[in-house]
């Protein structure tokens, strides 16, 4: 056992006013957002598919299928119209024939993970397999079936489960995820990103760990959102480019020394695009346990943290945590008064 | 054999029974189960066991075999199974013709192992040689997923087609079987790779010799290291 105590917050408050802050740079910002601001859902109950084929009466039977099943589908006739409705619409799942008049049903897939990564895709043909040409979208990952009666029968169930069990997303999702998103709704109280709270709190850990970023990240179902980031001007990133997505599958603290290094993360464009180099994130937990989110310092150069550092950064994501929980509480109580 | 489970257990009409030589008792319909191992404990020969067709009304098997030409695949499958190759479908990586072995049941092919749209989509067709509609029974492996990590760019497009393949194998009541060797990854890619499946198998040569096996995430399965 470490013979160092553990820092306490009330430490760290008093150190803060002996450290001297690295001198600040120009915030990083995140690059243009892939999803557009303006994007909209379909519909907020239901399930909401974009359906591409040029074939009129195809598109109209598969639209017809869907919606029986009490979907939400959108039918479109070529690659332009799939990527505009992707541009202006949130779907959760995208059915698309292979030859399209400008393109083939896989370049609409392309677009599709990248505008909304964890949406469903897939390939809905009469195209002979051996004549789809999957060389140039190798990494697309499509569900594929054919145009026959028992696949137009099966393809409502299909949709169905890609998007309730999530199984296209390109990252592991907890155990407890839906008791998880729960428990995160109940922080979706109004003026938490404005709190000054978390705002002193990253800015202390980024002194104390004299680390030039820290943040406090609430992992959405598609996206981390920020309610406090020092050091950077981040609102939010889509959830397979976060190491949060990874850290709150882990009991203990995560640390990362060198982002650059690690197997997942060194081909993570984003990260590299950002600045960052090393991560150590301590998680957000609800009153159940469920990880809601993290607690993170990061830097723009390779580091290790040692045992009571890691235990210091326990201590912070904790004091958000009850943070967390003591607002939504006032929120519950000013409705009930 | 631990008295925790039933080995050759007689499977119900919604499980796939294993080889009664197997310390296994049978699995629930679509259950993806990846066997781990150390290429001396030859976990690609006891996932060609547990994809064996106990039974003729048990289906047939398909294999994505990233390593191996067919023909290559077919004698493996002999030198372990007494099923006739007839009920076994292959998709290779190896750019080869779609079947260039008479006895297989069905084959397929795609240029190389990066290519993961493309084993899907085979995956699809060879499907429909064994089964009737989209849901027939139907046992699918994938040797290897560590292959398939070493051919591809990064991590998450390997995840997304693994999370992808079990996901259909869960909603078909399909059979998953697939290889890794943990010893050529790093523990973190390891565990991200692997959260796709129901359960493991983990083999390895004891001292002795002997090849054991273990299963973690299964009731009524061996816990403790029981000889093959």
């Amino acid at each position: 056992m470490s013979s160092t105590p553990n820092p306490s917050l009330i430490d760290v408050h008093e150190r803060a006013s002996e450290v001297v802050a690295r001198p600040v740079r120009a915030l990083p910002r995140l690059p243009t957002t892939r999803r557009p601001p303006s994007t909209r859902r379909v519909s907020e109950m239901n399930t909401a598919v974009l359906c591409v084929d040029a074939d009129d009466a195809d598109r109209d039977r598969t639209v017809e299928t869907l919606s029986s099943a009490g979907l939400a589908p959108t039918g479109v006739a070529s690659v332009a119209a799939a990527e505009e409705a992707l541009a202006s619409t949130v779907f959760d799942c995208v059915v698309t024939a292979y030859r399209l008049p400008d393109g083939t049903g896989l370049d609409v897939v392309s677009t599709a993970r990248t505008v909304h990564p964890d949406a469903g895709c897939v390939l809905f043909t009469d195209v002979p397999f051996d004549e789809i040409d999957t060389r140039e979208t190798a990494d697309a990952v499509v569900d594929h079936l054919q145009k026959t009666d028992a696949d137009y029968d099966y393809l409502p169930d299909l949709v169905t489960s890609i998007t309730t069990a999530r199984t296209h997303t390109a990252y592991p999702l907890p155990d407890d995820e839906a008791e998880r998103l729960a428990a995160l709704g109940t922080y979706d109280v109004e003026g938490l990103a404005t709190t000054d709270t978390f705002d002193r709190l990253t800015e202390l850990a980024s002194l104390h760990f004299d680390a030039r970023f820290a943040f406090v990240g609430l992992v959405d179902a598609h996206e981390e959102r920020f309610l406090s980031c020092y050091g950077a001007d981040w609102e939010s990133i889509p959830r397979e480019q976060t190491v949060c997505t990874y850290a709150i599958l882990e009991d203990e603290v995560t640390v990362i020394e060198d982002l650059q290094r690690d197997p997942i993360f060194e081909t993570n464009d984003l990260l590299a695009e950002l600045g960052l180099r090393s991560y150590a994130g301590a998680k957000l937990t609800a009153p159940n346990g469920e990880a809601v989110g993290m607690f993170c310092v990061l830097d723009d150069e390779p580091r290790t943290y040692s045992d009571d550092e890691r235990e210091a950064l326990r201590l912070y994501a904790a004091e958000a945590s009850e943070q967390l929980e003591l607002r939504s509480r006032l929120a519950v109580e000013g409705v009930e008064q | 054999v631990s008295a925790e489970f039933e080995a050759g257990a007689a499977a119900s009409n919604d499980q796939y029974a294993f080889d009664p030589a197997l310390p296994l008792g049978p699995v629930a319909y679509g259950t993806s189960l990846v066997v781990r191992g150390p290429p001396e404990a030859a976990p690609g020969d006891l996932a060609l066991r547990l994809l064996s067709p106990v039974s003729r009304n048990q289906g047939g098997a398909l294999l994505i075999d990233t390593d191996d030409a067919q023909r290559r695949t077919v004698d493996r499958w002999t030198a372990v199974t007494d099923v006739p190759a007839a009920r076994l479908a292959v998709v290779s990586c190896d750019g080869g013709r779609e079947t260039d072995v008479e006895t297989l049941g069905a084959g397929a092919c795609v240029s190389q192992p990066s290519d993961l749209t493309g084993l899907g989509i085979q995956y699809s067709k060879l499907a429909r040689s064994f089964t009737e509609g989209p849901r027939g029974r139907l046992r699918v492996g994938l040797d290897s997923v560590s292959t398939l990590l070493m051919y591809c760019d990064d991590v998450q497009t390997v995840y997304r087609f693994l999370h992808t393949f079990t996901g259909r194998i869960r909603s078909t009541d399909q059979l998953g079987v697939f290889v890794f060797t943990p010893e050529m990854h790093g523990d973190r890619v390891s565990s991200v790779v692997t959260q796709p499946f129901d359960a493991a198998i983990d083999v390895r040569l004891a001292d002795n010799g002997e090849r054991e096996l273990r299963v973690s995430g299964l009731h009524d399965q061996p816990t403790t290291w029981t000889s093959l």
